[in-house]
């Protein structure tokens, strides 16, 4: 038989705008089959005219449930009768489809209406968007000195930058879902009390919301494309990482409680399956993340500056070298690494915004006691910082669009200093 | 769902109540209301298994028979006083229009 899927669009205080899309698509040859989390089936049929209802039946349901429960079955009897056949179900969300012309509306008094969809509400859409808005502000929290001591780690490419963006977007996505919802009730609330209808809020404001996140999201594809063109292994290795774990992410969200509940287990164990391997995978993705640095091994000669080319180079011995790269609109970043018996580290950030690289200057600096040595002519009148007490010498030097962070093994002299900017500096 | 707070019933409140004098399973209820009024007054079926949950709870009704899924309620003596308190109300209302009008409107 012939099927599609369908986003789910929907929210849980649009119960008309469900039924009528359900009518539209029955007239267009599609009838709905099965609900999921995130899919809707539909199999193909002759077009027809249907009516649909929509209920929230919370009753004793789970969505750890595979089959109905008792309270439904009997919600189902009380339709049956009324002229209502059952058509698919999740959870609270059940859809009716009517086989009479003449059979009554599913709810006829609003105020039991509005009790029932609140009690949905505060049972199923209120926990997940509360844990979604604690969650979103406990990464804020995480997030925000991060991003205040090492701003270069968050600009430096198209994908992290996004990223950036995306979280803001989510947390004020997260927050307006609620108001959303808040409004809703509270409307419906005084509509009722006056003897009204239950509010039906204007869907231009959730599909913006949708658009945006729908924008967002292709943006940081985009991104992702983007970095994955610049040709760093080491930037192709992460990104592919991080699509592996957004398919591992989504193949559990969308396949693994269906397939759960189909095993016909008691709600207690599919829940207990369920919340286990999201752990597991949530362990498992943080814990192990594969060390992609190996994918930026280079031959020494591929380095813009090497031991080899300030005279440090040992004999006999194999040199381990690694370059990486990135790069976004704000900020470019290069990162060398040559090893012997010695070693030679240095990065490059550039950019052409010069608050960027004076943040950036700043917060490599930052602590640890590093003094200014600004002055010392073999560093060609750039801002320069060392850090003082440690065996290899270390600078941070700032010059218009570019800031270098260099580790030299060995305390260089001002000629090797010298053909490190001439190698580094634009 | 506690209507106690708005001190009326509404029609299918009160319907319900009133069916519920005989022992009577749901389905008979939206039948009996429907023929009963003529048509005026039908109960959705998603109202009613709500309703009837919540009397259950308020302690209004009560189970007196259960075949299957099939569940059969009866009002309580706190579900009469409440209809019985309701119909007060509504004869109340009756009166006091009369008195207001003068029996003007017939």
């Amino acid at each position: 038989m012939k099927r599609r899927y369908e986003w789910r669009r929907f929210d849980w205080t649009e119960p008309e705008a469900i039924e009528a899309h359900l009518s539209r698509m029955a007239a267009r040859g599609w009838q709905l089959e099965r609900i999921g989390s995130l899919l809707w089936r539909y199999a193909a049929a002759p077009p027809q005219e249907c009516t649909y209802a929509v209920a929230y039946s919370c009753g004793d349901t789970s969505v750890y449930d595979g089959t109905p429960t008792e309270s439904q079955l009997e919600y189902r009897d009380y339709c049956e009768a009324a002229g209502w056949r059952f058509v698919a179900g999740l959870a609270c969300l059940q859809v009716f489809r009517a086989d009479r012309q003449d059979a009554a509306p599913l709810e006829t008094d609003e105020a039991v209406k509005l009790a029932s969809v609140g009690r949905t509400l505060r049972r199923n859409f209120l926990p997940a968007q509360v844990f979604l808005l604690a969650f979103l502000l406990l990464l804020a929290a995480l997030l925000v000195p991060q991003l205040l001591c090492r701003p270069y780690e968050f600009l430096r490419s198209h994908t992290s930058l996004l990223l950036l963006l995306l979280f803001p977007l989510m947390l004020l996505e997260s927050v307006t879902a609620l108001l959303h919802v808040w409004l809703w009730y509270w409307k419906s609330k005084r509509s009722v009390a006056a003897g009204g209808r239950c509010a039906r809020l204007s869907r231009r404001f959730r599909r913006g919301r949708q658009a945006a996140l729908v924008a967002a999201l292709l943006l940081l594809l985009l991104a992702m494309a983007a970095d994955f063109c610049t040709g760093d292994p080491g930037i192709r290795a992460e990104i592919a990482y991080i699509l592996l774990k957004i398919v591992l992410v989504l193949a559990l969200a969308w396949e693994l409680l269906p397939l759960l509940r189909r095993l016909g287990w008691d709600r207690g164990a599919v829940g207990s399956v369920y919340w286990g391997a999201v752990v597991v995978l949530a362990v498992v993705l943080v814990v192990i993340s594969p060390d992609t640095s190996e994918r930026n091994r280079v031959t020494r000669a591929a380095l813009p500056l090497s031991m080899e080319d300030l005279g440090w180079a040992a004999e006999g011995t194999e040199p381990y070298a690694r370059l990486s790269y990135s790069r976004s609109p704000l900020l470019s970043f290069l990162e060398g690494l040559d090893w012997d018996d010695g070693w030679l580290r240095y990065r490059v950030y550039r950019s052409p915004w010069p608050y960027l690289l004076s943040c950036t200057a700043s917060a490599l600096h930052r602590g640890l006691g590093w003094v200014e040595i600004t002055g010392d002519p073999a560093w060609r009148g750039g801002r320069v910082w060392r850090l003082p007490g440690v065996a290899d010498p270390t600078y941070c030097a700032a010059y218009p669009g570019v800031v270098l962070y260099i580790d030299y093994g060995l305390p260089p002299t001002p000629a090797q200093i010298g053909m490190t900017l001439d190698a580094l500096l634009p | 769902m506690a209507r106690e707070k708005y001190q009326t019933l509404t029609e299918q409140m009160f319907y319900i109540l009133l069916c519920l004098r005989r022992p009577c399973c749901g389905t008979d209820i939206m039948e009996q209301v429907r023929r009963g009024t003529g048509g005026r007054v039908v109960i959705g079926p998603g109202t009613l298994y709500t309703l009837l949950d919540a009397f259950c709870r308020d302690g209004w009704i009560e189970e007196v028979r259960v075949e299957g899924r099939k569940r059969t309620y009866r009002i309580t003596d706190l579900g009469q006083a409440r209809l019985h308190r309701e119909r007060e109300r509504l004869g109340q209302l009756l009166a006091d229009y009369a008195a207001w009008t003068g029996g003007e409107d017939g």
